[in-house]
């Protein structure tokens, strides 16, 4: 097998994307980027990583449908999928914050991610997970 | 025009080396060499952009960057932090960490202005510059969209479909990248996601992404007050470009016209620094007058109207003022509000027949 793991991330937001690619760069993977779930897909089918990060909200495809996409293609439905949410806007009741991430999160393990990180990440955090699910994958 | 930007670093080199390069490109750069110098001026000089140093002496930039963001009087300026390559780790990432970007050393000269420039974009490069309201024919009779920095008054009766053309604003305005508040009589945040997944516009994602904030407003215990608490709310929400009071009628039974006056005048004031204020009064909950000194104040009036046409109740939509519109105002456009759809134009023909 190959000893570089590939990772792919997928994020609308530039500087998340590229800070994640420095910081996975830095500590020896092998990193691919797109800024769009549709774009995200296509990457994935043809670069075939060993790890998806995947933003949630995004244009034109969010990070489930890319998920279940992947999930439903036999070429790429072993890719861990790591997912991104952003933290709950809904400020005036706590409540209802804490409800949406639950929510969010329920919904990506339905289509098929296997954890799950929240906005503001810290970096620190990604890196540790990282290796977590690559050692989990046989790296 | 020349912009602003605070660099807070402290090593010379560096400090020399950006500075240079920055005001090349016809920047005015003022400079600090720690953390409290650096919030000090950051308060007193209004810089439009931020840049700190991960690696400071005494108070950390990332403390930095999360104090200015904490500060009311700097929670608008753009920051971007600058980390070393072996820092990174240390760094929080995404929407909602306190740096706008990053920039990582060893940086170029090129890198340095490939990640300031767009963080300097914004503000006075907006004077003049419409906000789409998402729907292309009602962008048009108002002269591009609702102006940026201006007070708007949306007027008209119970049904008359005030909400419909808020909600189709904010909608527009979300998927154009502005961040809004909402002070809202007439919904829940529930109720405000259904009624307009109803019409076929989508906010979820700005919700939980908090590009939308939206605060139900429950005055009626206010009274007299009412007015005087909602600005001070508003002014709480002074970063966001845009704020929507859906409707001001209903949240302030018992003012007097003068609490009323003064309320937007206060909404003026907020617009002539650079927030777009929205309000929408039902035609009958205020007085004649006092409507009509309210509308010579604003600089946009849209009233809203349902018109019987022949045997159909018909709304419509007249664009009375845009301030600096391009195009002629007075245009009267009619909607109709289709489920599933939102507001649809309908052409003129087809309403006289």
């Amino acid at each position: 097998m190959d000893p570089t793991a590939r990772i792919l991330v997928v994020d609308d937001d530039r500087p998340t994307v590229m800070i994640i690619e420095r910081l996975l760069k830095k500590d020896g993977y092998d990193v691919c980027t797109a800024f769009d779930g549709k774009e995200g897909l296509q990457r994935a089918q043809a670069e075939k990583p060993d790890l998806i990060i995947l933003d949630l909200m995004m244009p034109k495809m969010d990070g489930y449908e890319v998920c279940y996409r992947l999930k439903n293609d036999p070429d790429t439905a072993d890719i861990a999928v790591l997912m991104l949410t952003a933290k709950g806007g809904i400020e005036n009741s706590d409540g209802q914050k804490f409800a949406a991430r639950l929510e969010d999160r329920l919904r990506g393990f339905e289509v098929g991610a296997v954890d799950f990180l929240i906005k503001p990440i810290k970096a620190k955090d990604l890196a540790k997970r990282v290796k977590a699910l690559l050692w989990a994958g046989g790296f | 025009m020349a912009k602003k930007i605070l660099l807070i670093e402290s090593d010379p080199q560096v400090t020399e080396l950006i500075k240079n390069t920055l005001e090349e490109e016809d920047n005015q750069v003022i400079t600090a060499e720690d953390g409290s110098e650096g919030l000090k001026l950051a308060r007193q000089e209004q810089p439009n952009l931020v840049m700190v140093d991960f690696s400071l002496p005494k108070v950390k930039g990332s403390a930095v960057a999360r104090r200015l963001r904490q500060d009311p009087a700097t929670d608008h300026q753009a920051i971007l932090l600058i980390a070393d390559e072996d820092q990174l780790e240390n760094l929080e990432i995404g929407p909602g960490a306190s740096a706008d970007d990053f920039l990582i050393k060893p940086f170029s000269a090129v890198d340095l202005i490939t990640k300031v420039s767009p963080l300097l974009v914004g503000e006075d490069d907006q004077a003049g510059m419409a906000i789409s309201t998402g729907n292309g024919e009602l962008d048009t009779k108002m002269g591009g969209g609702v102006p940026l920095g201006s007070l708007t008054l949306i007027e008209g009766d119970s049904g008359a479909g005030k909400s419909v053309l808020a909600q189709q604003m904010m909608h527009g305005c979300l998927e154009n990248g502005y961040k809004l508040s909402l002070f809202s009589s007439e919904n829940t945040v529930k109720s405000l996601v259904k009624q307009m997944r109803s019409l076929n516009l989508d906010i979820k994602d700005h919700l939980l992404l908090g590009r939308i904030r939206v605060f139900p407003m429950e005055t009626s215990q206010l009274g007299k007050e009412a007015p005087a608490i909602l600005m001070k709310a508003i002014k709480s929400e002074k970063g966001r470009a845009l704020v929507f009071v859906d409707s001001l009628t209903s949240s302030i039974p018992d003012s007097s016209e003068t609490e009323v006056l003064t309320f937007f005048e206060e909404c003026k004031r907020l617009c002539a620094n650079n927030m777009t204020v929205i309000i929408i009064v039902h035609s009958h909950g205020l007085h004649r007058e006092l409507l009509i000194r309210l509308r010579s104040l604003c600089d946009a009036h849209l009233q809203l109207r349902t018109e019987d046409m022949g045997n159909k109740l018909v709304k419509t939509l007249e664009v009375t003022k845009v301030r600096g519109a391009e195009q002629n105002t007075g245009n009267i456009i009619s909607f109709e509000v289709e489920p599933g759809w939102g507001m649809r134009v309908i052409p003129v023909n087809k309403v006289k027949g």
